[in-house]
């Protein structure tokens, strides 16, 4: 379809766009996602959730995703985590990228909180009596470290995710509305942890705290019917969402 | 002793009398030539914004706050051609739109001035008889007095297009009664950043007008709106709104094109209160984050009742 250019305006690119053709190497140490879909089979058909989404996010940066239910959020951080394919497109993983914080799925519900700490310590290798010492202190499970994980609740077992998540010196923190974890107290002790300590990582969140978007991050990619854009202004991108 | 019954030259009172009319060379012309024919024959005048008991009151009226105290004074309606009156008030100063306001709001005000048995019209064309037409009603001879000549503005070309599409029709429909078409040019409205409309503005954005003005006064009278409107392929779901506004909500259509490309969003809007100045607003009704739309043209058709 042609625009009417023989009114005499001109087409400009519209404010805070961030270009989709980024080249990158291999060696580019970001993470960048191009003409990522992904579609999912239904009785009805593919039903195509995210279509054609580009951005970069580079050390020290950090990128939210604001959408409303459903608009593929935590289909997106679950890409950039691994923990799905996409249909097509490509995610470059330029730094070293933790999995969804608190995610607690990964867990051996037969194992203690221990056990499984030193099973993730061999896996990151991450000195255990550091992460013992961090992740007992942060996530405040005390005696319970040592129980099985399968007795603690859904909060105890987000904070010994993200516990055990913070201790590994992760480049890029994927972060799915971990934030709401915990009393209030707890919850700003995570603040200060994410975006204080760890200020020069990239961090790729999706929250729904318009608030802690304004408040922490540089850019944010506004996700509605699929499509996606990348807004620098975190203030635009924000009051857009909130007119959804 | 005087002679009681000797005359002496008298200045006599005429009652007084409205001149109405948008301000420029036209009405000035006008009261210039009241004036001439007044002095000739010896009459106290005086222009004055407002009516005394003892002069000849020439009063030049914009809007209706001061026809509607003074109802039964002999009335000239003096209306330039548009495109010289705003023209005038362009070269004054100030922005097109807010003349063209100003016009409106002397044209809502005349309210069936000119249909008066006492009243009088003049147009430029009617300006040769004029003199005569003056003398009559005020009563005095026409003698030999030469009115001033009027000056003829050059017409830029917006102002050519408002007085073409919008003010002329307006203009002639109050004047013969007869409602007819006529357009609002899109460069009346304006944009979020109150700057005139463009012909495309970026739907990116949180809800918000993408269009909105003119605070014109309208004909009254039961009118079908036609918009022309386009929309770039990407403009997704999002769902617009083109509203009629007077402090009150006088119509309303929402559109959801799905699609790129051109269409027309067709709906009625009743005025029937012209003294109040209308807004047209087209909104897109939630956040977007990609699309364009463009606005290419505003068209009023009364509607006709049926038989």
């Amino acid at each position: 379809m042609n625009a009417p250019f023989s009114w005499g305006a001109k087409r400009r690119a519209p404010p805070s766009a961030v270009p989709a053709d980024f080249g990158h190497d291999i060696n580019d140490r970001a993470i960048i996602v191009r003409d990522l879909v992904k579609e999912f089979p239904t009785e009805k058909g593919n039903r195509r959730i995210l279509d054609g989404i580009n951005f970069r996010c580079g050390p020290g940066e950090r990128i939210a995703f604001l959408g409303g239910n459903g608009a593929g959020k935590s289909t997106l951080i679950k890409l950039m985590a691994g923990l799905l394919l996409p249909t097509s497109g490509t995610i470059h993983r330029g730094l070293f990228m933790s999995w969804p914080l608190a995610l607690g799925g990964g867990f051996e519900g037969q194992m203690t909180g221990y056990d499984n700490m030193r099973f993730m310590s061999r896996i990151y290798n991450t000195p255990f009596e550091k992460m013992l010492d961090f992740v007992s202190d942060f996530s405040e499970l005390g005696s319970y470290i040592y129980e099985p994980v399968r007795i603690y609740s859904d909060g105890m077992r987000a904070r010994l995710a993200l516990g055990i998540s913070l201790s590994v010196d992760f480049e890029c923190m994927l972060i799915d509305e971990v934030l709401a974890v915990g009393d209030k107290r707890f919850q700003e002790k995570c603040y200060h942890e994410i975006f204080e300590k760890r200020a020069h990582c990239a961090m790729i969140m999706a929250i729904h705290s318009v608030d802690a978007v304004k408040a922490y991050c540089s850019q944010a990619l506004v996700l509605k019917g699929g499509r996606g854009r990348v807004f620098d202004d975190v203030n635009l991108a924000c009051d857009i969402y909130a007119t959804f | 002793m005087d002679d009681p019954d000797q005359s002496v030259p008298a200045r006599t009172v005429i009652p007084a009398m409205r001149v109405v009319g948008y301000p420029g060379p036209f009405s000035d012309w006008v009261i210039a030539s009241i004036a001439a024919l007044l002095g000739q024959a010896g009459h106290q005048f005086a222009v004055v914004n407002d009516l005394t008991d003892d002069h000849v009151g020439v009063q030049l009226l914009l809007g209706l706050n001061h026809a509607s105290t003074h109802r039964d004074l002999p009335i000239v309606v003096c209306l330039d051609n548009p495109d010289q009156a705003l023209q005038h008030l362009v070269a004054q100063g100030g922005d097109v739109i807010g003349h063209t306001r100003a016009l409106t709001a002397v044209i809502a005000g005349l309210n069936g001035l000119h249909r008066r048995p006492d009243a009088l019209l003049i147009r430029p064309a009617d300006s040769e008889s004029a003199a005569g037409r003056l003398a009559a009603l005020l009563g005095v001879g026409l003698g030999d007095i030469a009115p001033p000549p009027m000056p003829v503005l050059e017409i830029t070309p917006l102002t050519r297009q408002i007085a073409d599409d919008f003010l002329t029709p307006i203009v002639e429909m109050v004047l013969s009664g007869t409602p007819r078409n006529f357009l609002l040019p899109r460069e009346c409205l304006m944009c979020r950043t109150h700057e005139p409309a463009s012909a495309i503005v970026e739907i990116a954005g949180p809800a918000r007008p993408l269009y909105f003005g003119p605070f014109f006064h309208f004909p009254p009278g039961a009118w079908e709106v036609e918009l022309e409107l386009w929309f770039s392929h990407d403009v997704g779901d999002a769902s617009f709104a083109a509203e009629f506004f007077t402090g009150v909500l006088l119509s309303r259509a929402r559109m959801r094109p799905g699609k790129g490309g051109w269409y027309q969003a067709v709906f009625p809007v009743l005025i029937d209160h012209p003294e109040t100045p209308m807004e047209l607003r087209i909104w897109v009704e939630r956040g977007a984050i990609e699309g364009q739309m463009g606005l290419r043209q505003i068209k009023f058709r009364p509607i006709t009742p049926p038989p």
